[in-house]
């Protein structure tokens, strides 16, 4: 038990029906990366305050973490209702819609979280429109893929996490050549080497899928697969649906 | 799938903010499947659409206890509490998951609460026999004897709560201790439904072990509830989840 879990622990001992407690101690689990124990505690959180929205937003997140996928569906939605301009409870609530196959909900929550992040200047977006790229395509709507991914360009400025989000949809608006996509050297030198890996390896993967090419597509999910950490990364968990998805 | 799941099925993809199918679902799962995550996933994507519904609220609370997720439970249940605070249900099920949970001061708080809220003293059977054992428990006496007075056991009650009735009698002396469990008048009196006699003896069993505890014969105690936990059906069943915890307690069971 870290220090800091022993001290909030300490202090909720004295003051059990302290929400914010609750909820500090669960972002403590949060950066130890003990889901069970986070949600646990967000939980106790919303005992206290059933109007939390902080422990709604946190609590999905390790639910996806858990794959509970619709269970943090759930949670975003009262999350976004609680606050409707938190970005984070609309990016979420989109991630973890796609993941639960609830493809209807991420068509409702990704532009709304492009839409809060651009009014708050979030340079985070272009993720959205990747994400609803994936959606669109996996539910059929060519067109709707091909439109959302004409709102990024080169010059579209994206915080350093999410240039791979960036470089897929360069990708599949034809701007970066898939032969040229992946940069192994250049993914080496970022502060996520393993990371960003997955995230491009599953994108170049789910480009060519889309494209028809399953051998190249199936030989790139089963590299993301391979790589020892960040399981409970998005990009990780869609490469093996894919992969289960696809016999493989 | 069987015709009724189907049916619902359906209804829940035409119109995914019908709260009434989301319930009917999650309940028919738990009902025919007896998978309590399944039937927890239902009302979880009830929630999706409806979050401030308090019946998805409580039904799914219900359905965390099953795997020991009081916290989670008890989340859901306070929101539901303050969307209806004069839904009984909610507040029994509250004390429960606290009950099961280990906390028994909230647990009587919620079920003092609870008895406020039933509108039918025929509703008061479980609530007082909870208070009874949740005072017991905290060494209340006084608390547990008053809490009998809730209830004159010449109200008739619902099959359904046939137990818990018989076991507030045995609680106020009204039935001897040695001739409480008959299976033959389980049989006769219980709920016509698949295993309910089955579950009736769990919910008696547990019933007897706190009567013995109480009036201090702890070796009968002990026995009957290795006796419930021998029970071969309803391990998820309220009666039996605290059977389990107090023979841990007492080391009865590891």
């Amino acid at each position: 038990m870290s220090e800091k879990i022993a001290e909030l622990k300490a202090q909720i001992e004295k003051d059990p029906k302290n929400d914010k407690l609750w909820y500090q101690l669960g972002m403590e689990y949060v950066a130890e990366d003990a889901f069970e124990e986070a949600v646990d505690a967000f939980s106790n959180g919303l005992i206290h305050n059933p109007f939390n929205k902080d422990c709604y937003r946190e609590r999905g997140r390790k639910y996806i973490s858990l794959q509970k996928y619709a269970h943090a569906v759930a949670d975003f939605t009262i999350a976004s209702r609680l606050d409707p301009y938190d970005n984070e409870n609309w990016y979420y609530q989109g991630v973890a819609a796609h993941l639960a196959e609830m493809y209807d909900r991420c068509i409702e929550a990704f532009p709304r979280a492009i839409e809060c992040m651009k009014k708050q200047g979030v340079d985070e977006w272009l993720a959205c429109v990747d994400w609803l790229w994936l959606t669109y395509q996996t539910i059929g709507e060519k067109e709707k893929a091909e439109e959302i991914i004409t709102l990024v360009d080169e010059n579209t400025p994206c915080i350093p996490r999410s240039l791979s989000y960036k470089r897929r949809v360069l990708l599949y608006r034809g701007i970066v050549k898939p032969e040229e996509f992946l940069d192994r050297e250049a993914l080496k030198k970022t502060d996520r080497p393993e990371l960003y890996l997955i995230s491009e390896l599953f994108g170049l993967g789910n480009y060519y899928l889309v494209n028809g090419e399953r051998e190249k597509a199936v030989a790139l999910f089963k590299e993301a697969r391979d790589v020892p950490n960040w399981h409970s990364s998005f990009a990780y968990r869609l490469a093996c649906k894919r992969l289960a998805a696809l016999g493989e | 799938m069987n015709c009724k799941m189907t049916e619902l099925e359906e209804r829940t993809k035409r119109n995914p903010f019908d709260v009434e199918a989301w319930l009917d679902l999650g309940a028919l799962i738990a009902e025919e499947e007896q998978d309590m995550d399944k039937s927890r996933e239902a009302f979880t994507r009830g929630l999706c659409f409806s979050p401030f519904d308090a019946r998805l609220r409580l039904q799914r609370g219900r359905k965390f206890m099953a795997g020991g997720g009081f916290s989670q439970t008890i989340a859901d249940l306070s929101l539901a509490a303050r969307i209806t605070p004069d839904d009984w249900e909610i507040w029994y099920y509250m004390s429960v998951a606290y009950n099961l949970w280990g906390k028994y001061e909230d647990s009587a708080r919620c079920f003092e609460e609870c008895a406020r809220q039933v509108k039918e003293p025929a509703g008061l059977y479980p609530i007082v026999d909870w208070l009874f054992t949740t005072y017991v428990k905290l060494g209340q006496n006084e608390k547990a004897k008053a809490a009998l007075e809730l209830i004159d056991t010449s109200t008739p009650c619902t099959q359904m709560d046939y137990s818990y009735r018989k076991r507030v009698m045995l609680f106020k002396g009204e039935i001897p201790p040695e001739t409480f469990i008959d299976e033959e008048e389980i049989l006769r009196s219980c709920i016509e439904r698949k295993d309910r006699p089955e579950l009736e003896m769990v919910t008696q069993l547990y019933g007897l072990a706190n009567y013995y505890a109480y009036i201090g014969e702890m070796e009968k105690s002990d026995e009957t509830l290795k006796r419930l936990i021998a029970q071969p059906k309803f391990h998820n069943a309220f009666g039996y989840m605290k059977g389990v915890i107090d023979a841990r307690d007492r080391g009865l069971i590891d």
